[in-house]
Protein backbone atom coordinates (compact mmCIF):
# COMPACT_ATOMS: atom_id res chain seq x y z
CA UNK A 1 0.00 0.00 0.00
CA UNK A 2 2.98 2.41 0.52
CA UNK A 3 4.38 2.05 -2.35
CA UNK A 4 1.51 3.33 -4.34
CA UNK A 5 2.88 6.91 -4.05
CA UNK A 6 5.94 6.03 -5.48
CA UNK A 7 4.20 4.21 -8.66
CA UNK A 8 2.35 7.21 -8.90
CA UNK A 9 5.04 9.21 -9.20
CA UNK A 10 6.94 7.25 -11.57
CA UNK A 11 3.58 7.30 -13.95
CA UNK A 12 3.10 10.32 -14.21
CA UNK A 13 7.30 10.56 -14.90
CA UNK A 14 6.56 8.49 -17.54
CA UNK A 15 3.42 11.08 -18.61
CA UNK A 16 5.69 13.94 -18.46
CA UNK A 17 8.45 12.38 -20.63
CA UNK A 18 6.02 10.79 -22.83
CA UNK A 19 4.28 14.68 -23.34
CA UNK A 20 7.98 15.98 -24.55
CA UNK A 21 8.90 12.95 -26.53
CA UNK A 22 5.19 12.93 -28.45
CA UNK A 23 3.79 16.74 -28.00
CA UNK A 24 4.60 18.97 -31.01
CA UNK A 25 2.86 21.96 -29.50
CA UNK A 26 5.56 23.75 -27.27
CA UNK A 27 2.96 24.41 -24.42
CA UNK A 28 2.13 20.69 -24.38
CA UNK A 29 5.96 20.77 -23.67
CA UNK A 30 5.98 23.11 -20.87
CA UNK A 31 3.36 21.46 -19.07
CA UNK A 32 4.96 18.15 -20.01
CA UNK A 33 7.93 19.94 -17.70
CA UNK A 34 6.08 20.61 -14.92
CA UNK A 35 4.48 17.15 -14.79
CA UNK A 36 8.08 15.47 -14.59
CA UNK A 37 8.35 18.42 -11.94
CA UNK A 38 5.64 17.34 -10.19
CA UNK A 39 6.42 13.56 -10.10
CA UNK A 40 9.79 14.27 -8.80
CA UNK A 41 8.36 15.59 -5.86
CA UNK A 42 5.56 13.61 -5.04
CA UNK A 43 8.40 11.48 -4.94
CA UNK A 44 10.65 13.06 -2.97
CA UNK A 45 7.63 13.71 -0.50
CA UNK A 46 7.60 10.10 -0.12
CA UNK A 47 10.69 9.14 0.84
CA UNK A 48 10.90 10.77 3.64
CA UNK A 49 7.59 9.57 4.27
CA UNK A 50 7.35 7.19 7.60
CA UNK A 51 4.55 5.10 8.45
CA UNK A 52 2.37 6.79 11.39
CA UNK A 53 4.53 9.38 11.66
CA UNK A 54 4.10 12.81 13.06
CA UNK A 55 5.33 16.20 11.40
CA UNK A 56 8.81 16.67 12.74
CA UNK A 57 7.85 19.48 14.81
CA UNK A 58 9.32 19.21 17.99
CA UNK A 59 7.71 19.98 21.20
CA UNK A 60 7.43 19.69 24.83
CA UNK A 61 4.57 17.56 24.14
CA UNK A 62 6.38 15.31 21.36
CA UNK A 63 10.00 15.08 23.12
CA UNK A 64 10.77 12.11 21.48
CA UNK A 65 7.97 10.81 18.27
CA UNK A 66 7.85 9.00 15.33
CA UNK A 67 8.86 12.18 13.48
CA UNK A 68 8.52 11.89 9.08
CA UNK A 69 11.99 12.76 7.74
CA UNK A 70 12.17 16.78 7.64
CA UNK A 71 14.81 17.41 5.36
CA UNK A 72 13.18 15.80 1.83
CA UNK A 73 10.24 18.59 2.65
CA UNK A 74 12.59 21.06 2.83
CA UNK A 75 14.05 20.03 -0.50
CA UNK A 76 10.62 19.49 -1.92
CA UNK A 77 9.98 23.58 -1.19
CA UNK A 78 13.00 24.53 -3.24
CA UNK A 79 12.27 22.66 -6.20
CA UNK A 80 9.19 23.88 -6.29
CA UNK A 81 9.70 26.89 -6.38
CA UNK A 82 12.43 26.59 -8.35
CA UNK A 83 9.90 24.80 -11.03
CA UNK A 84 7.36 27.52 -10.66
CA UNK A 85 9.95 29.84 -11.85
CA UNK A 86 11.34 27.88 -14.84
CA UNK A 87 7.30 27.43 -16.09
CA UNK A 88 6.73 31.12 -15.40
CA UNK A 89 9.95 31.77 -17.41
CA UNK A 90 9.04 29.21 -20.28
CA UNK A 91 5.49 31.15 -20.63
CA UNK A 92 6.95 34.24 -21.34
CA UNK A 93 9.41 32.73 -23.59
CA UNK A 94 5.99 31.00 -25.22
CA UNK A 95 4.20 34.74 -25.59
CA UNK A 96 7.28 36.19 -27.07
CA UNK A 97 6.96 33.10 -29.29
CA UNK A 98 3.14 33.04 -30.32
CA UNK A 99 3.57 36.98 -30.78
CA UNK A 100 6.63 36.64 -32.98
CA UNK A 101 5.48 33.50 -35.34
CA UNK A 102 1.75 33.31 -34.59
CA UNK A 103 1.58 29.87 -33.61
CA UNK A 104 3.47 27.47 -30.96
CA UNK A 105 3.39 24.14 -33.04
CA UNK A 106 6.87 23.59 -34.52
CA UNK A 107 6.09 23.20 -38.50
CA UNK A 108 4.16 26.31 -38.62
CA UNK A 109 7.00 28.09 -37.25
CA UNK A 110 9.36 26.72 -39.58
CA UNK A 111 7.12 27.65 -42.27
CA UNK A 112 6.86 31.26 -40.71
CA UNK A 113 10.60 31.05 -40.13
CA UNK A 114 11.25 30.04 -43.67
CA UNK A 115 8.97 32.94 -45.57
CA UNK A 116 10.64 35.22 -43.40
CA UNK A 117 14.23 34.53 -44.18
CA UNK B 1 36.17 34.78 4.09
CA UNK B 2 35.13 32.36 1.02
CA UNK B 3 31.43 33.50 1.27
CA UNK B 4 32.58 36.36 -0.11
CA UNK B 5 32.80 34.96 -3.59
CA UNK B 6 28.79 34.61 -3.51
CA UNK B 7 27.98 37.22 -1.07
CA UNK B 8 29.19 40.34 -3.05
CA UNK B 9 28.02 39.59 -6.14
CA UNK B 10 24.75 38.85 -4.98
CA UNK B 11 25.13 42.15 -2.88
CA UNK B 12 25.70 44.13 -6.04
CA UNK B 13 22.95 42.24 -8.09
CA UNK B 14 20.16 43.24 -5.26
CA UNK B 15 21.66 46.91 -5.11
CA UNK B 16 21.60 47.32 -8.94
CA UNK B 17 17.93 46.28 -9.31
CA UNK B 18 16.38 49.77 -8.08
CA UNK B 19 19.22 51.27 -10.67
CA UNK B 20 19.13 48.91 -13.31
CA UNK B 21 22.17 50.46 -15.57
CA UNK B 22 24.52 50.41 -12.75
CA UNK B 23 24.50 46.38 -12.93
CA UNK B 24 26.79 46.39 -15.99
CA UNK B 25 29.29 48.82 -14.20
CA UNK B 26 29.14 46.75 -11.18
CA UNK B 27 29.72 43.73 -13.05
CA UNK B 28 33.74 44.03 -13.60
CA UNK B 29 34.61 45.82 -10.16
CA UNK B 30 32.84 42.88 -8.39
CA UNK B 31 34.92 40.54 -10.80
CA UNK B 32 37.74 42.12 -9.71
CA UNK B 33 36.97 42.34 -6.39
CA UNK B 34 36.71 38.57 -6.81
CA UNK B 35 40.35 38.02 -8.36
CA UNK B 36 41.76 40.28 -5.76
CA UNK B 37 40.26 38.27 -3.23
CA UNK B 38 41.35 35.15 -4.21
CA UNK B 39 45.14 36.14 -5.45
CA UNK B 40 45.94 37.79 -2.06
CA UNK B 41 43.49 37.19 0.92
CA UNK B 42 42.36 33.70 0.07
CA UNK B 43 44.94 30.38 -0.16
CA UNK B 44 43.21 27.04 -1.53
CA UNK B 45 42.36 24.12 1.68
CA UNK B 46 40.11 26.18 3.78
CA UNK B 47 36.57 25.40 4.35
CA UNK B 48 33.44 27.33 5.34
CA UNK B 49 30.67 25.50 7.20
CA UNK B 50 27.58 27.45 7.10
CA UNK B 51 25.97 28.23 10.09
CA UNK B 52 28.63 25.69 12.26
CA UNK B 53 27.41 23.27 11.08
CA UNK B 54 29.46 20.00 10.76
CA UNK B 55 29.91 19.34 7.17
CA UNK B 56 27.69 15.86 7.41
CA UNK B 57 24.50 17.85 8.67
CA UNK B 58 25.32 21.55 6.84
CA UNK B 59 26.15 22.88 4.01
CA UNK B 60 30.19 23.82 3.33
CA UNK B 61 32.42 26.03 1.12
CA UNK B 62 35.69 24.22 0.22
CA UNK B 63 38.25 25.91 -1.37
CA UNK B 64 40.91 23.19 -2.37
CA UNK B 65 43.56 22.93 -4.76
CA UNK B 66 40.93 21.77 -7.50
CA UNK B 67 38.46 24.85 -7.05
CA UNK B 68 40.85 27.74 -6.60
CA UNK B 69 42.42 27.85 -9.91
CA UNK B 70 38.60 26.81 -11.81
CA UNK B 71 37.49 29.69 -9.55
CA UNK B 72 40.46 32.07 -10.75
CA UNK B 73 39.67 31.37 -14.60
CA UNK B 74 36.15 31.69 -14.25
CA UNK B 75 36.11 34.67 -12.54
CA UNK B 76 38.70 36.10 -15.05
CA UNK B 77 36.43 35.25 -17.79
CA UNK B 78 33.39 37.49 -15.81
CA UNK B 79 35.28 40.29 -15.78
CA UNK B 80 37.07 40.32 -19.56
CA UNK B 81 33.42 39.28 -20.78
CA UNK B 82 31.95 42.65 -18.45
CA UNK B 83 34.60 44.60 -20.85
CA UNK B 84 34.33 42.78 -23.89
CA UNK B 85 30.46 42.67 -24.46
CA UNK B 86 27.64 45.29 -25.24
CA UNK B 87 25.61 44.66 -21.96
CA UNK B 88 22.20 46.39 -22.03
CA UNK B 89 21.35 47.96 -18.93
CA UNK B 90 18.78 44.96 -17.77
CA UNK B 91 21.29 41.90 -18.42
CA UNK B 92 24.18 43.73 -15.53
CA UNK B 93 22.06 42.26 -12.70
CA UNK B 94 21.82 38.89 -14.82
CA UNK B 95 25.49 38.58 -15.11
CA UNK B 96 25.96 39.21 -11.21
CA UNK B 97 23.61 36.72 -9.95
CA UNK B 98 25.52 34.45 -12.76
CA UNK B 99 28.63 36.03 -11.08
CA UNK B 100 27.74 34.91 -7.61
CA UNK B 101 26.26 30.89 -9.13
CA UNK B 102 28.90 29.87 -11.04
CA UNK B 103 31.09 30.90 -7.89
CA UNK B 104 28.62 29.01 -5.52
CA UNK B 105 28.63 25.57 -7.45
CA UNK B 106 32.87 25.70 -7.87
CA UNK B 107 32.86 26.15 -3.60
CA UNK B 108 29.94 24.56 -2.63
CA UNK B 109 30.01 20.93 -0.86
CA UNK B 110 26.73 20.18 -0.66
CA UNK B 111 24.88 18.04 -3.33
CA UNK B 112 21.37 19.96 -3.14
CA UNK B 113 23.10 23.29 -2.61
CA UNK B 114 24.97 22.67 -6.23
CA UNK B 115 21.52 21.48 -7.78
CA UNK B 116 19.95 24.74 -6.78
CA UNK B 117 23.23 26.89 -7.95
CA UNK B 118 22.74 24.61 -10.84
CA UNK B 119 19.36 25.77 -11.54
CA UNK B 120 19.91 29.47 -10.94
CA UNK B 121 22.60 29.34 -13.31
CA UNK B 122 20.00 28.13 -15.64
CA UNK B 123 17.51 30.23 -14.99
CA UNK B 124 19.81 33.03 -15.90
CA UNK B 125 20.90 31.17 -18.80
CA UNK B 126 17.87 30.71 -20.32
CA UNK B 127 16.85 34.37 -20.12
CA UNK B 128 20.32 35.05 -21.92
CA UNK B 129 19.53 32.68 -23.88
CA UNK B 130 16.69 34.85 -25.24
CA UNK B 131 19.04 38.01 -26.35
CA UNK B 132 17.83 39.34 -30.00
CA UNK B 133 14.62 38.08 -29.47
CA UNK B 134 15.96 34.23 -29.58
CA UNK B 135 12.92 33.11 -27.60
CA UNK B 136 12.37 30.15 -29.63
CA UNK B 137 15.92 28.57 -29.08
CA UNK B 138 15.69 29.81 -25.58
CA UNK B 139 12.63 27.82 -24.78
CA UNK B 140 14.70 24.55 -26.80
CA UNK B 141 16.91 25.01 -24.25
CA UNK B 142 14.42 25.08 -21.06
CA UNK B 143 13.46 21.79 -22.11
CA UNK B 144 16.27 20.05 -22.09
CA UNK B 145 17.31 22.16 -19.31
CA UNK B 146 14.56 21.54 -17.14
CA UNK B 147 14.83 17.54 -17.58
CA UNK B 148 18.32 17.67 -16.93
CA UNK B 149 17.66 19.63 -13.62
CA UNK B 150 15.15 17.19 -12.67
CA UNK B 151 17.44 14.69 -12.93
CA UNK B 152 20.23 16.22 -11.17
CA UNK B 153 17.76 16.54 -7.92
CA UNK B 154 16.62 12.80 -8.44
CA UNK B 155 20.32 11.93 -8.13
CA UNK B 156 20.87 14.57 -5.07
CA UNK B 157 18.02 13.35 -2.69
CA UNK B 158 19.00 9.51 -4.30
CA UNK B 159 22.52 10.46 -2.22
CA UNK B 160 21.04 11.50 0.56
CA UNK B 161 18.70 8.73 0.62
CA UNK B 162 21.75 6.32 0.59
CA UNK B 163 23.95 8.14 2.56
CA UNK B 164 22.08 10.05 5.16
CA UNK B 165 23.59 13.35 4.08
CA UNK B 166 24.08 15.43 1.28
CA UNK B 167 27.92 16.21 1.57
CA UNK B 168 29.70 15.38 -1.40
CA UNK B 169 32.58 14.12 0.69
CA UNK B 170 30.37 11.42 2.74
CA UNK B 171 28.32 10.63 -0.08
CA UNK B 172 31.17 8.96 -1.32
CA UNK B 173 31.07 5.99 1.28
CA UNK B 174 27.89 5.38 -0.04
CA UNK B 175 28.06 1.12 -0.46
CA UNK B 176 25.56 -0.07 -2.19
CA UNK B 177 27.12 -1.47 -5.22
CA UNK B 178 23.63 -1.26 -7.14
CA UNK B 179 23.17 2.24 -5.72
CA UNK B 180 26.20 4.51 -7.17
CA UNK B 181 25.68 3.63 -11.09
CA UNK B 182 22.18 4.80 -11.01
CA UNK B 183 22.38 7.95 -8.94
CA UNK B 184 25.58 8.44 -11.29
CA UNK B 185 23.73 8.26 -14.27
CA UNK B 186 20.80 10.57 -13.23
CA UNK B 187 24.06 13.32 -12.55
CA UNK B 188 25.54 12.37 -15.91
CA UNK B 189 22.11 13.31 -17.80
CA UNK B 190 22.41 16.22 -16.33
CA UNK B 191 25.95 17.25 -17.45
CA UNK B 192 25.46 15.43 -20.97
CA UNK B 193 22.98 18.18 -21.47
CA UNK B 194 24.53 21.51 -19.59
CA UNK B 195 28.17 20.44 -21.52
CA UNK B 196 26.14 20.00 -24.71
CA UNK B 197 27.29 16.48 -25.79
CA UNK B 198 25.02 15.59 -29.08
CA UNK B 199 22.16 14.17 -28.85
CA UNK B 200 21.82 16.00 -25.85
CA UNK B 201 23.42 19.39 -26.51
CA UNK B 202 20.92 19.52 -29.98
CA UNK B 203 19.93 23.18 -27.96
CA UNK B 204 23.06 24.93 -28.46
CA UNK B 205 23.12 25.76 -31.57
CA UNK B 206 20.05 27.73 -31.73
CA UNK B 207 20.74 29.46 -28.53
CA UNK B 208 24.85 30.39 -29.47
CA UNK B 209 24.41 31.71 -32.38
CA UNK B 210 21.76 34.65 -31.56
CA UNK B 211 24.05 37.08 -32.65
CA UNK B 212 24.70 38.51 -28.90
CA UNK B 213 28.23 39.35 -27.96
CA UNK B 214 27.70 38.09 -24.37
CA UNK B 215 25.10 34.83 -25.02
CA UNK B 216 27.97 32.36 -26.45
CA UNK B 217 30.55 34.07 -24.02
CA UNK B 218 28.57 33.38 -20.44
CA UNK B 219 27.30 30.45 -21.46
CA UNK B 220 29.66 28.88 -23.61
CA UNK B 221 32.86 29.98 -21.76
CA UNK B 222 31.86 31.21 -18.01
CA UNK B 223 29.31 28.47 -17.49
CA UNK B 224 31.03 25.72 -19.21
CA UNK B 225 34.06 25.78 -17.36
CA UNK B 226 31.79 25.71 -14.22
CA UNK B 227 30.26 22.76 -15.01
CA UNK B 228 33.07 20.95 -16.33
CA UNK B 229 34.66 21.20 -12.38
CA UNK B 230 31.42 20.20 -11.06
CA UNK B 231 31.51 16.89 -13.43
CA UNK B 232 35.37 16.55 -12.37
CA UNK B 233 34.28 16.84 -8.70
CA UNK B 234 31.14 14.39 -9.34
CA UNK B 235 33.04 11.59 -11.28
CA UNK B 236 36.26 11.74 -10.77
CA UNK B 237 37.24 12.59 -7.18
CA UNK B 238 34.08 11.61 -5.34
CA UNK B 239 32.38 8.41 -7.50
CA UNK B 240 33.26 6.39 -10.23
CA UNK B 241 31.99 7.38 -14.20
CA UNK B 242 29.10 4.90 -14.49
CA UNK B 243 30.17 2.61 -18.39
CA UNK B 244 33.28 5.31 -18.85
CA UNK B 245 33.33 3.47 -22.18
CA UNK B 246 30.06 4.40 -23.21
CA UNK B 247 30.47 8.06 -21.89
CA UNK B 248 33.78 8.13 -24.21
CA UNK B 249 31.68 6.53 -27.40
CA UNK B 250 28.99 8.95 -27.16
CA UNK B 251 31.72 11.99 -26.78
CA UNK B 252 33.28 10.72 -29.74
CA UNK B 253 30.10 10.17 -31.88
CA UNK B 254 29.61 14.17 -30.82
CA UNK B 255 32.88 15.22 -32.00
CA UNK B 256 32.18 13.97 -35.53
CA UNK B 257 28.92 14.95 -35.64
CA UNK B 258 29.57 18.22 -33.96
CA UNK B 259 32.46 19.08 -36.69
CA UNK B 260 30.05 17.75 -39.88
CA UNK B 261 27.50 19.86 -38.67
CA UNK B 262 30.12 23.08 -38.33
CA UNK B 263 31.29 22.56 -41.86
CA UNK B 264 27.66 22.46 -43.93
CA UNK B 265 26.85 25.83 -41.65
CA UNK B 266 26.72 28.90 -43.44
CA UNK B 267 25.91 31.34 -40.81
CA UNK B 268 29.37 31.94 -39.22
CA UNK B 269 27.44 31.86 -35.39
CA UNK B 270 25.88 28.46 -35.98
CA UNK B 271 29.37 27.22 -37.41
CA UNK B 272 31.18 28.08 -34.36
CA UNK B 273 28.29 26.93 -31.68
CA UNK B 274 29.03 23.25 -33.73
CA UNK B 275 32.65 23.48 -32.96
CA UNK B 276 32.11 24.52 -28.89
CA UNK B 277 30.02 21.45 -29.20
CA UNK B 278 32.86 19.34 -30.48
CA UNK B 279 35.50 21.30 -28.11
CA UNK B 280 33.47 20.02 -25.17
CA UNK B 281 32.64 16.51 -26.56
CA UNK B 282 36.68 15.78 -26.51
CA UNK B 283 37.11 17.48 -23.41
CA UNK B 284 34.10 15.39 -21.84
CA UNK B 285 35.83 12.40 -23.92
CA UNK B 286 38.63 12.56 -22.43
CA UNK B 287 37.96 13.57 -18.37
CA UNK B 288 36.09 9.70 -19.16
CA UNK B 289 39.64 8.02 -18.95
CA UNK B 290 40.09 8.95 -15.58
CA UNK B 291 44.08 9.12 -16.01
CA UNK B 292 45.97 11.78 -14.30
CA UNK B 293 47.88 12.92 -17.89
CA UNK B 294 44.86 12.27 -19.90
CA UNK B 295 42.64 14.58 -17.66
CA UNK B 296 45.27 17.21 -17.06
CA UNK B 297 45.55 16.99 -21.21
CA UNK B 298 41.70 17.55 -21.18
CA UNK B 299 42.04 20.74 -18.99
CA UNK B 300 44.71 22.13 -20.98
CA UNK B 301 42.45 21.68 -24.36
CA UNK B 302 39.52 23.45 -21.97
CA UNK B 303 41.49 26.48 -21.67
CA UNK B 304 43.05 26.72 -24.96
CA UNK B 305 38.90 26.28 -26.43
CA UNK B 306 37.24 28.31 -23.80
CA UNK B 307 39.95 31.36 -24.74
CA UNK B 308 39.44 30.59 -28.71
CA UNK B 309 35.93 30.49 -28.61
CA UNK B 310 35.84 33.37 -26.58
CA UNK B 311 37.39 35.68 -29.51
CA UNK B 312 35.79 34.10 -32.15
CA UNK B 313 32.14 34.62 -30.52
CA UNK B 314 33.02 38.41 -29.33
CA UNK B 315 34.15 38.82 -32.91
CA UNK B 316 31.58 37.17 -34.77
CA UNK B 317 28.48 39.24 -32.86
CA UNK B 318 30.35 42.62 -34.14
CA UNK B 319 30.87 41.26 -37.62
CA UNK B 320 27.45 41.35 -38.66
CA UNK B 321 28.08 40.74 -42.63
CA UNK B 322 30.98 42.50 -42.93
CA UNK B 323 35.20 41.61 -43.08
CA UNK B 324 38.49 42.27 -41.72
CA UNK B 325 39.76 44.66 -43.94
CA UNK B 326 38.77 47.51 -42.51
CA UNK B 327 39.10 46.12 -38.63
CA UNK B 328 43.07 44.19 -39.55
CA UNK B 329 43.33 44.17 -34.93
CA UNK B 330 40.02 42.26 -35.21
CA UNK B 331 41.27 40.55 -38.05
CA UNK B 332 44.49 39.28 -36.55
CA UNK B 333 42.49 37.77 -33.47
CA UNK B 334 40.12 36.32 -34.97
CA UNK B 335 42.85 34.38 -36.94
CA UNK B 336 45.25 33.48 -33.99
CA UNK B 337 42.06 32.61 -32.31
CA UNK B 338 41.14 29.71 -35.44
CA UNK B 339 44.82 28.51 -36.05
CA UNK B 340 44.98 27.81 -31.99
CA UNK B 341 41.47 25.96 -31.98
CA UNK B 342 42.96 24.22 -35.10
CA UNK B 343 46.23 23.60 -33.33
CA UNK B 344 48.65 25.50 -35.08
CA UNK B 345 52.46 25.11 -33.98
CA UNK B 346 53.49 28.78 -31.75
CA UNK B 347 50.10 28.44 -30.58
CA UNK B 348 48.56 27.46 -26.81
CA UNK B 349 46.10 24.89 -29.17
CA UNK B 350 49.12 23.09 -30.71
CA UNK B 351 50.25 21.78 -27.19
CA UNK B 352 46.99 21.59 -26.48
CA UNK B 353 46.19 18.65 -28.38
CA UNK B 354 50.20 17.53 -28.38
CA UNK B 355 49.07 17.01 -24.70
CA UNK B 356 46.02 15.21 -24.98
CA UNK B 357 47.46 13.19 -28.23
CA UNK B 358 50.61 11.44 -26.28
CA UNK B 359 48.67 10.79 -23.14
CA UNK B 360 46.05 8.83 -24.56
CA UNK B 361 49.05 7.58 -26.64
CA UNK B 362 50.51 6.32 -23.04
CA UNK B 363 47.10 4.89 -21.97
CA UNK B 364 46.95 2.76 -25.00
CA UNK B 365 44.18 4.49 -26.13
CA UNK B 366 43.67 4.71 -29.94
CA UNK B 367 40.05 5.62 -30.82
CA UNK B 368 39.86 9.36 -29.24
CA UNK B 369 43.53 9.84 -30.93
CA UNK B 370 41.65 9.13 -34.46
CA UNK B 371 38.59 11.25 -33.88
CA UNK B 372 40.72 14.05 -33.03
CA UNK B 373 42.90 14.26 -35.58
CA UNK B 374 39.49 13.60 -37.90
CA UNK B 375 38.56 16.59 -36.36
CA UNK B 376 41.39 18.61 -36.70
CA UNK B 377 40.90 17.90 -40.66
CA UNK B 378 37.31 19.57 -40.70
CA UNK B 379 37.87 21.84 -38.16
CA UNK B 380 40.94 23.38 -40.30
CA UNK B 381 38.40 22.89 -43.26
CA UNK B 382 35.88 25.20 -42.12
CA UNK B 383 37.70 27.48 -40.03
CA UNK B 384 40.27 28.62 -43.04
CA UNK B 385 37.40 28.81 -44.93
CA UNK B 386 35.52 31.25 -43.08
CA UNK B 387 38.91 33.19 -42.16
CA UNK B 388 39.81 33.70 -46.24
CA UNK B 389 36.13 34.83 -46.46
CA UNK B 390 35.95 37.48 -43.85
CA UNK B 391 39.81 38.94 -44.84
CA UNK B 392 38.84 39.10 -48.80
CA UNK B 393 35.15 40.15 -48.02
CA UNK B 394 34.23 43.71 -50.50
CA UNK B 395 32.81 45.08 -47.56
CA UNK B 396 31.18 48.14 -49.35
CA UNK B 397 28.80 45.35 -51.18
CA UNK B 398 27.68 43.47 -48.01
CA UNK B 399 27.09 46.87 -46.07
CA UNK B 400 24.87 48.27 -49.06
CA UNK B 401 23.18 45.24 -49.28
CA UNK B 402 23.11 44.50 -45.33
CA UNK B 403 21.83 48.99 -45.20
CA UNK B 404 19.05 47.08 -47.81
CA UNK B 405 17.95 43.86 -45.93
CA UNK B 406 17.48 46.28 -43.06
CA UNK B 407 15.88 48.87 -44.98
CA UNK B 408 18.34 50.94 -44.35
CA UNK B 409 18.05 53.81 -46.24
CA UNK B 410 21.35 55.04 -45.09
CA UNK B 411 23.33 52.49 -45.70
CA UNK B 412 25.96 54.62 -47.64
CA UNK B 413 26.74 56.16 -43.94
CA UNK B 414 27.06 52.92 -42.68
CA UNK B 415 30.63 52.09 -45.09
CA UNK B 416 31.87 55.31 -42.90
CA UNK B 417 31.18 54.27 -39.80
CA UNK B 418 32.75 50.80 -40.56
CA UNK B 419 36.16 51.44 -38.80
CA UNK B 420 34.47 51.62 -35.86
CA UNK B 421 32.29 47.91 -35.95
CA UNK B 422 34.22 46.45 -33.41
CA UNK B 423 34.43 49.06 -30.05
CA UNK B 424 37.32 49.49 -28.20
CA UNK B 425 37.26 47.19 -25.04
CA UNK B 426 36.35 44.10 -27.29
CA UNK B 427 39.12 44.73 -29.81
CA UNK B 428 41.86 45.32 -26.62
CA UNK B 429 40.33 42.16 -24.61
CA UNK B 430 40.42 39.60 -27.88
CA UNK B 431 43.97 40.87 -29.09
CA UNK B 432 45.03 40.30 -25.37
CA UNK B 433 43.72 36.92 -25.28
CA UNK B 434 44.91 36.03 -28.83
CA UNK B 435 48.34 37.10 -27.48
CA UNK B 436 47.73 34.95 -24.57
CA UNK B 437 47.43 32.02 -26.82
CA UNK B 438 50.60 32.57 -29.57
CA UNK B 439 52.07 33.27 -25.60
CA UNK B 440 51.20 30.39 -24.09
CA UNK B 441 52.04 28.72 -27.53
CA UNK B 442 55.85 29.11 -26.66
CA UNK B 443 55.78 28.76 -23.09
CA UNK B 444 53.12 26.32 -22.51
CA UNK B 445 54.94 24.95 -19.15
CA UNK B 446 52.48 28.37 -17.60
CA UNK B 447 49.26 26.11 -17.88
CA UNK B 448 50.60 22.73 -18.30
CA UNK B 449 52.11 22.50 -14.50
CA UNK B 450 48.58 24.00 -13.46
CA UNK B 451 46.89 21.30 -15.03
CA UNK B 452 48.92 18.61 -13.97
CA UNK B 453 48.27 20.26 -10.29
CA UNK B 454 44.30 19.97 -10.80
CA UNK B 455 44.31 16.68 -12.21
CA UNK B 456 46.71 15.31 -9.57
CA UNK B 457 44.48 16.77 -6.86
CA UNK B 458 41.19 15.56 -8.53
CA UNK B 459 42.14 12.35 -8.98
CA UNK B 460 42.81 11.78 -5.40
CA UNK B 461 39.85 11.47 -3.23
CA UNK B 462 42.01 11.67 0.35
CA UNK B 463 42.86 15.30 0.54
CA UNK B 464 39.92 16.67 -0.21
CA UNK B 465 37.48 14.40 2.39
CA UNK B 466 40.74 14.82 5.28
CA UNK B 467 39.70 18.70 4.46
CA UNK B 468 36.03 18.11 4.95
CA UNK B 469 36.81 16.25 8.14
CA UNK B 470 39.24 18.37 9.80
CA UNK B 471 36.33 20.99 9.30
CA UNK B 472 34.58 18.61 12.30
CA UNK B 473 32.32 15.91 11.99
Amino acid sequence: MSNIIYYVSFILLGIGIYGIVSQKNLFKQLISLSIIDTAVNIFIVALGYVQGGEAPIYSAITPVANFVDPLPQALVLTAIVIGVGTLALGSILLIHIDEKYGSLDPDEIRDTREVVE
Amino acid sequence: MIALLIAIPLAFAFASIPHERLGRYFLPFVALFNLVCLFFFMQPEQILEIGKWPAAYGIVLVLDSVSYPFLIFVNLLILLMSLSATLENRYGTLMLVLTAAVNGIILTGDFFNSFVFLEIISVIAYIVAAHKDNALGAFKYLIFGGIGGTMYLIGAVSVYIKAGTLNMAYASFITDPLAVPIICIFFLITFLVELKVLPLGLWAPDVYSNGSSFTPVALGSIVTVSLVYLFSRIFLNIFDLPSPELVGILAMVSIIFAELGALKQKNLGRALSFATISGISTVVAALSIQETEVVSAAYFYLFNDVISKFILFTLSAYLGKRGFKSNKTAGIAFTFASLSVVGFPMFAGFWAKYYLLKALFQVDSYALPAVILIAVVIEAGYLIRWNIELWYKDEEESVLEHGKDTENEEGIESIEEIDDFVPFGAQVVTLILALTLVVIGFMPNLIHDQTMNIANNVLDFRPYFDLILRGGM
